[in-house]
């Protein structure tokens, strides 16, 4: 039984001619004390699923469970249950913060709903507890958020989350208002107090050397599909997926690179209007643009298969890429 | 994608109609109920007022089925939008005078002075809202600035009524440039249709500076000046239709505003237009009169309204749904 | 309440005075405030008291502002009238809050569907000219003083109804809210707590300005004879009085006329004030006492590098931007030297604060005003571009320098087709006539990979994606085939597969026309997958100038290599902490005397606190400003 699970997940946005699922059928797992890295380009659903995970958004099919309980748009009780197991830090640490509310009040106001049996005294001991578990000054709590950086504001969100004592956290592109020194503390923090309490994170970004680093396990999502999920070092060693691969050939890197990079055609599509049968198959490089033969990505979308240990993938000719890989030593082949 | 500036064009204009025609027949409904209304909860009968004060109750009662006042008051309103929609807005309770003669007398003289406001109000305001935030963009002048604000604080501070009473003072008695009544001369429109304008102008100019100092601080801008475009290309090509869209959106809201200020400004003047007409009609509770002017104004700005919408979704390319 | 919150009230009491308006406003409305108190009790028996033989006179000792048509006295009338009039104008605003506020917040959070009909509806009202309406109210309620408050009451009504659906629209939308709402707050204590605090402070300031349109509004009411009935009067009413004698004594109506102006911007200023002392951002967050004015840094400075082979395309020596700040001067770019060579890609990397974009607005003369920038030395193929502004030199500029922004949304003109957009700099500055200039805006198009240029030349910028955006803005710096292109993180904005392609298309610039590129990222990533050399900056000044290949085996400084250390890349051992910099860079307006990363570094010895190690050769094309850096 995870902490989380999500079955399915879709969710539709408008109604009429104008709808369009942002999420198309999600399946996802986070186990205890793991840190599950969902990548993706903007479009592609990710943040639209975070909302979901925390019932932000209403989920328009499948479900999602938290510690075996379905919350999907929980109501009452079940709510109840998800606001206490599962709690969230956002993108902007300068929007996420209450501007009227001082840095002691936003982390009391979660001991207050969900440690309510605490006394005034052991409250305040506990929030100072806690800021100074994120690097904060317990004696900053009476300070203003206009008055902490904006990474002093991501530690207070943390704090804020932590808080509750949700065993699950999802976290949305936590790091990518701050520079990259301010990133480096927010990262090593949270990966400290993740071992220290045993947290379940869903840590999703747009940074693949950011998730690469977070994340125990890495799912990849391409316009409201999941297309590769497996274990980090397989992922990033053995990518089967040619997006995962053109993703991973597309993060700019210190060292020389290695060969002709596998570049992507076109834009983004628009997740509005997503291309028929594999959603992908207008920008894949070893697609039907490619190879008229496989014309089968065309009309088919093709389902989810597991192809090695905790490694599944959505692709066609996922056998084919990785051979085709192996023998020409890249992405020069393709 | 690919889609000529023509076809985007008539795309635009069918939606806007059809966004317009929505909304504007909704309010129709709402402001004829209201017009209708304002008969019926007014204290007092009609009737007895039709009937005069010594009229026996056997009068009355004449009176009140021959208005169509003793029937349902669903009847009534199907029979009133039948008269509306035939222009009969009935007669004056005081003069007999069918409504819709008093309109038209009165109506030619009002949309003089509203139109000449409002141009005078458009053509004055841009140019000087975007000169005023040229000269003080990026904090320059603040002095001026202050002088700038003071003035159009105290303009817009200056209920119409008495600009319009200290134009008339200045212009007409003590300089005697000007008429101050609402004769026949050509120039008499200038002092009233001053007195609307003030405050929408400084509203408007104050405005516009505001958008073109937002419009200076966008990136395009920026863009614009890394080109090295001379000045009068930055502000006429590039910032110019930024402004107007908000400029006209306010418009909008100031033209109807003007023809509130028309009825008030046109009791200065003695100006014979629906203004005075709808006062000297409320005092005399002479409620057909004022329910067929109130119907006609609003109808004019909703009608000013609807069209800005309108303009506005053609202008903008943004407005308009993928 | 705390100690902590009676400091804010200070702080708000403080941004408060220091509005150049707030004190006279604030003065005036205790002055009228007290007047609506006392004034009745004091000379409201003076006020009604006729006296036919004075009737119209001219102010006088006895009667300082004269008599009316009855022999009233002007001056206790108009001071007597401050109470009814400021109690009808501020009756009708809370009426307007009461019913509007209410309704705007309930329509704010209805379902959508409500909702947007909801909105439409006060729009539409809200178009509606508020005299009108309250012409028409008060033609059914009757003309008196409570059916005049009662009509400006429901007509402003849809005022307050908009601002507090506005407000709460955007507050409902924050991320706050949504934290909250994860938090499990009750949707009570969320509305107490989250969304009304947030609105309350825009609310009050709007109840000042509308109280000042209501008094506006019931004086023309009044003036109309709709209003204040005899022998009621405010000052509206004395203003009909007054007029009707305007010729012989303009002192009776000019001193109502008075009052009502002044009440109104009084209300007006005081609402500004207060909106400007209760926005927090406005608060300096960092209160430093220290202000310390010029640079007093030895000018330590070494002569920009001399190029190899041939002379420099950019030569920058001496480069100081600043800006005036109540601490004093904040030094964004310090005493900055490098040269770039024809065709060379240099980047510049470094934090937010660094410099980096200011320095990139400097060479493009585009520092914001009112910033100040130095130079000794500025050229552009041995043409001094920091030299007085003239049409030649625009030319020139236009012609030899393009720019590419974070933001290709922001950097587009939404108002303008992309055809007129990239076809501009041709048309300008080589005179090109119009349709040859979009034929070569179509071929530059298709250089930069942009399908179909000719059917996308009337396209607006909302119609192209991000990615075709910002390649439209470089095809537009193309137009003029400058010698140099300075992109400030052009590929930030971008997804990471777009970025690829526009790195691409910069390489391949590079490559075809030889056209030098001035690269600006935080990414360094992106910077090494580029550039050939790179500057880094810090706190304002170059610490390293440094080639690729040194960059990546041999960083001279220990900011650079802290500064690659805290990036996880694809290679990161997953298994050990990053590296990370302790503490905050600098005040800019307040430099340590020393090496500006002395405070956060590992290796700092004395010398760097107190010396400012000079940017010197320390290898070949490689120069460092660091006191252990050595050749």
């Amino acid at each position: 039984m995870n902490p989380l699970d999500l079955r399915g997940v879709q969710i539709r946005y408008g109604r009429g001619q104008t709808a369009f699922a942002a999420v198309a059928g999600v399946d996802l797992a986070v186990a205890v004390g793991q840190t599950h890295g969902l990548v993706g380009e903007s479009g592609s659903g990710k943040s639209t699923l975070a909302r979901a995970v925390v019932g932000l958004q209403p989920v328009t099919g499948g479900c999602i469970r938290v510690s075996g309980t379905d919350v999907t748009n929980a109501r009452g009780p079940a709510l109840a249950h998800l606001r206490r197991r599962v709690q969230m830090v956002f993108q902007n640490p300068y929007a996420s913060l209450n501007p009227r509310m001082r840095a002691g009040d936003a982390i009391g106001e979660a001991l207050r709903i969900h440690r309510s049996d605490l006394p005034a005294a052991t409250r305040e001991r506990e929030t100072a507890d806690l800021l100074a578990l994120v690097g904060l000054d317990p004696a900053s709590a009476g300070r203003w958020p206009h008055q902490f950086s904006g990474g002093q504001r991501q530690r207070l969100a943390i704090a804020r989350a932590l808080a509750t004592g949700a065993p699950v956290i999802v976290l949305d592109e936590i790091t990518s208002a701050l520079d990259v020194s301010v990133q480096a503390t927010i990262l090593n923090l949270l990966r400290d107090i993740q071992r220290q309490r045993r947290l379940s994170l869903l840590f999703i970004s747009h940074d693949l050397a950011v998730v690469r680093y977070m994340s125990d396990v890495v799912s990849v999502m391409h316009l409201g599909r999941i297309v590769e999920s497996a274990p980090t070092d397989t992922l990033f060693s053995a990518p089967l997926h040619p997006y995962t691969r053109a993703l991973l050939d597309a993060v700019p890197r210190l060292g020389a690179p290695t060969g002709a990079p596998l570049r992507l055609a076109g834009e983004v599509p628009d997740p509005r209007a997503p291309p028929s049968g594999c959603r992908f198959h207008s920008r894949c490089p070893v697609g039907p643009q490619v190879n008229a033969a496989r014309q089968s990505c065309i009309s088919n979308d093709p389902v989810e298969q597991l192809v090695g240990p905790g490694h599944r993938i959505a692709c066609h000719f996922h056998g084919l890429a990785a051979a085709a890989s192996t023998v020409d030593g890249g992405a020069t082949a393709l | 994608m690919s889609e000529s500036g023509w076809r985007r064009l008539t795309r635009a204009s069918v939606f806007a109609l059809r966004r317009a025609l929505i909304s504007l027949a909704t309010v129709l409904v709402a402001l004829m109920l209201a017009s209708f209304l304002l008969v019926h909860l007014v204290p007092g009968d009609p009737a007895v007022r039709v009937a005069g004060l010594d009229a026996t109750p056997q009068d009355i009662a004449n009176v009140r089925h021959a208005l169509g006042l003793d029937r349902p008051l669903v009847v009534q309103f199907a029979r009133y939008v039948g008269n509306v929609a035939r222009l009969d807005f009935g007669k004056s309770f005081v003069t007999n005078e069918p409504v819709v003669r008093v309109i038209a007398d009165r109506l030619p003289k009002t949309l003089e002075l509203a139109a000449t406001a409002m141009l005078a109000v458009m053509m004055l305001s841009v140019p000087l809202g975007m000169t005023v935030a040229a000269i003080t963009r990026d904090d320059r002048n603040r002095g001026f600035e202050l002088v700038f604000t003071a003035i159009t604080a105290t303009m817009s501070a200056l209920p119409n009524f008495l600009s319009a009473t200290f134009l008339a003072f200045a212009f007409a008695v003590w300089l005697r440039w000007l008429p101050a009544g609402g004769g026949e001369r050509w120039d008499a429109v200038i002092l009233p249709a001053a007195a609307i304008g003030l405050r929408p102008m400084a509203d408007l100019a104050r405005i516009v500076r505001v958008e073109t100092l937002g419009a200076l601080a966008q990136d395009y801008a920026l863009t614009a000046r890394g080109k090295r475009l001379p000045w009068r290309l930055i502000y006429l090509r590039h910032i110019l239709p930024n402004v107007l869209t908000g400029a006209l959106t306010i418009g909008g809201l100031l033209f109807a505003g003007l023809i509130g200020g028309t009825v008030v400004v046109e009791n200065v003047f003695a100006w014979p237009g629906l203004g005075t007409a709808l006062v000297q009609a409320i005092l005399a509770r002479d409620y057909p009169v004022v329910q067929g002017i109130t119907l006609l104004l609003g109808l004019a700005v909703i009608t000013v309204n609807t069209t800005v919408d309108t303009v506005l979704v053609l202008v903008d390319p943004r407005s308009l749904p993928r | 309440m705390t100690a902590a919150s009676a400091s804010t009230w200070r702080q708000t009491l403080r941004a408060f005075l220091r509005a150049p308006s707030g004190i006279p406003a604030g003065l005036a409305l205790a002055v009228l405030l007290t007047l609506a108190i006392v004034a009745p009790l004091l000379w409201g028996a003076a006020a009604n008291k006729t006296n036919i033989m004075h009737s119209g006179e001219a102010p006088s000792p006895a009667h300082l502002l004269g008599t009316d048509r009855l022999g009233r006295d002007l001056l206790t009338r108009t001071l007597t009238a401050t109470r009814l009039s400021l109690a009808l104008a501020l009756a009708a605003t809370a009426i307007a809050g009461v019913l509007g506020v209410p309704l705007g917040i309930t329509t704010a959070l209805a379902a959508p569907r409500l909702r947007a009909a909801g909105l439409r509806l006060i729009d539409v009202l809200l178009g509606f000219p508020g005299i009108l309406l309250a012409i028409f109210i008060t033609a059914m309620v009757g003309a008196s003083a409570q059916g005049a408050v009662f009509a400006i009451g429901i007509a402003f009504t849809p005022e307050f109804a908009r601002l507090a659906s506005t407000l709460a629209l955007s507050v409902g939308g924050r991320d706050y809210v949504a934290a909250a709402r994860v938090l499990g707050v009750g949707p009570a204590a969320l509305l107490r707590r989250h969304v009304l605090p947030n609105i309350a402070e825009t609310l009050t300031i709007a109840v000042f300005s509308t109280t000042a349109s209501a008094l506006i509004a019931i004086s023309s009411l009044s003036f109309l004879g709709l209003g204040v009935q005899p022998p009621q009067f405010d000052w509206g009413r004395m203003l009909v009085e007054g007029v009707e004698s305007f010729y012989a004594t303009p002192v009776a109506a000019l001193a109502p006329a008075t009052m009502i102006a002044g009440t109104g911007l009084a209300l007006g200023f005081f609402g500004e004030a207060l909106a400007r002392a209760t926005n927090p951002l406005l608060w300096s967050p960092l209160e430093s006492a220290r202000t310390r004015f010029g640079i007093d840094a030895p000018s330590v400075t070494t002569p920009a590098d001399a190029p190899e082979g041939g002379p420099a395309l950019l030569r920058v020596s001496g480069l100081t931007v600043s800006f005036p700040s109540p601490r004093g001067r904040i030094i964004a770019v310090d005493n900055v030297n490098f040269s770039l060579r024809p065709a060379e890609i240099v980047g510049i990397v470094g934090e937010s604060g660094s410099g980096k974009t200011q320095t990139a607005l400097a060479i493009a003369r585009l520092v914001a005003h009112p910033g100040c920038v130095e130079a000794r030395q500025l050229t552009l193929e041995g043409r001094d571009i920091a030299a007085a502004r003239t049409v030649a030199l625009d030319r020139f500029l236009g012609r030899r320098l393009a720019l590419v922004y974070q933001d290709p949304m922001a950097s587009l003109n939404p108002a303008l087709t992309i055809g007129t957009q990239v076809a501009e700099p041709a048309i300008v500055h080589q005179r090109m006539k119009r349709s040859a200039a979009l034929r070569t805006a179509a071929v530059r198009m298709g250089e930069v990979n942009i399908p179909q240029p000719d059917a996308r030349l009337g396209q607006f910028p909302h119609e192209f994606s991000g990615g075709m955006q910002q390649r439209a803005m470089i095809a537009m710096g193309l137009m003029n085939e400058p010698t140099l292109i300075v992109a400030d993180e052009p590929t930030t904005a971008l997804d990471v597969t777009i970025q690829a392609q526009v790195i691409d298309v910069l390489k391949s610039i590079n490559a075809q026309h030889g056209t030098a590129i001035l690269l600006i990222s935080h990414n360094i990533g992106v910077i090494a997958e580029i550039c050939s050399r790179v500057l880094v900056m810090y706190a304002g000044r170059i610490v390293e100038d440094v080639p690729l290949a040194s960059l990546l085996h041999r960083p001279a400084h220990p900011y650079t290599q802290a500064l690659i250390d805290a990036v996880p890349d694809l290679g990161s051992d997953r298994a050990r902490p990053l590296r990370t910099i302790e503490g905050r860079a600098p005040d800019l307006a307040a430099m340590p005397a020393g090496c500006a990363f002395a405070a956060r570094c590992s290796q700092a010895a004395d010398r760097c606190h107190q010396q400012r190690p000079s940017l010197q050769s320390i290898g070949p094309r490689h120069r460092a400003a660091c006191w252990l850096a050595t050749p």
